[in-house]
């Protein structure tokens, strides 16, 4: 299992869009993938639970992925994360 | 001798229609169509005729039809008598028809036996009282198997009325991809009147997001519904919304939610058309829209979702 900070750079947070984009990512690993901020953990592949995080803007969340990609996961999740394209 | 003619003529409309006569005649999908049976013999039409149906059954919320010649089968035209959405495999057809299902196959069913009937032992005459009238098939019949389908389906099946009033509209007319797309989920969405949203299931709130325009359900079965009050919303920070509820309080179909100001979404954002998703439907289910044009919140039933048996569960 790998973890990793990131800082969350989408200019609305993880709302619908990005948290689509992500769980889409997501969801394109075996790993299993969780996102954590602020003592809350949820999975990286439900919608539902990345909106329910609610990282805004400047927020910093922890990406965390165990399974046959996690490295791969960690990089192309935290990049998606940090760079905040919508 | 007058009423065995005229039961004749009745089951020859059925069986050998006059064109399309009986377009004119039924017109749009009625409710009480359904209910009386009259749509029977317009779905033995649509399916091909009497001659090109193999097998009849119901499963759930759909009218199962195995045809001889799928060609014959006229998907347009059975989803104009009501059918929310037609599915094909090989040769058979599930056409969706909420909780009549189980009485149009029972009618069908009851068509094609009267025919049958004709064939071996000629006139009916007297005897049709033995044969039970299409209005009266399946109400009130036990069937082996029944109780257990029963079950099931009030596990399996979820219904969802409107969250909000105003026009139900396709997920596909909600101006941004992200929804129209269908990439967080199936679902429909509304054009509202009112600047109110309601839940449309019984279970608890999951999710609240900070700018207060999105809400995310949790049904008792574990589904996941979000609301997306408006297009670009997100971008109003909050102003204009206000929330009535707390993340993991319980809520009852039709309990208020949001109240947010229309003008200001007008003003403000890109559209006031409000998406509602299912973000997580298991991989045998579906949604189904089983409603249409103008819906009132908390009342009009919108949508089902749809459990998809294993095979043959349904064949009993």
């Amino acid at each position: 299992m790998i973890e990793r900070k990131v800082t969350v750079a989408f200019p609305s947070g993880l709302h619908a869009r990005p948290a689509t984009q992500v769980v889409k990512k997501a969801g394109s690993f075996r790993s299993e993938i969780k996102i954590s901020k602020g003592g809350k953990t949820v999975d990286a592949k439900s919608i539902m639970g990345v909106m329910s995080l609610a990282a805004g803007r400047g927020e910093e969340i922890t990406l965390t992925a165990d399974g046959p990609d996690e490295q791969e996961a960690i990089e192309t999740l935290s990049r998606l994360i940090s760079e905040g394209r919508e | 001798m007058k009423k065995a003619i005229q039961y004749l003529r009745q089951i020859g409309r059925a069986l050998f229609p006059p064109g399309r006569q009986a377009k004119e005649e039924t017109g749009q999908p009625r409710e009480a169509d359904k209910e009386t049976g009259r749509l029977a013999p317009d779905l033995l039409r649509a399916f091909g005729g009497a001659e090109n149906i193999a097998a009849v059954d119901a499963c759930l919320t759909r009218l199962r039809v195995t045809v001889n010649d799928r060609q014959k089968v006229d998907v347009s035209e059975l989803k104009r008598l009501g059918a929310a959405d037609v599915l094909e495999r090989e040769n058979e057809f599930q056409a969706v028809f909420g909780t009549q299902a189980d009485r149009l196959r029972d009618q069908i069913n009851e068509w094609l036996a009267q025919r049958e009937k004709i064939a071996a032992v000629g006139v009916p005459g007297e005897r049709e009282s033995q044969v039970t009238p299409p209005e009266r098939a399946g109400d009130g019949v036990a069937r082996e198997g029944e109780d257990t389908v029963n079950d099931f389906r009030q596990v399996k099946e979820l219904e969802l009325v409107a969250p909000l009033s105003g026009t139900l509209l396709p997920l596909e007319n909600v101006p941004d991809q992200v929804f129209s797309q269908k990439m967080m989920g199936d679902g429909f969405a509304i054009a509202p009147d009112v600047g109110e949203a309601v839940s449309p299931v019984d279970g608890k709130v999951k999710m609240i997001f900070p700018t207060r325009h999105a809400i995310g359900l949790e049904t008792d079965g574990g589904r996941e519904i979000l609301i997306h009050v408006g297009i670009d919303t997100v971008n109003m920070e909050g102003e204009g919304f206000h929330v009535h509820v707390e993340p993991g309080q319980e809520v009852q179909k039709g309990d208020k939610l949001l109240t947010f100001d229309l003008e200001k979404i007008r003003a403000k954002a890109t559209s006031t058309i409000t998406p509602v998703v299912i973000t997580a439907l298991g991989e045998r289910e579906r949604l189904a829209i089983t409603g249409a044009g103008q819906v009132k919140k908390g009342e009009t039933p919108v949508a089902v979702i749809i459990h998809n048996l294993r095979e043959g569960a349904c064949s009993s």
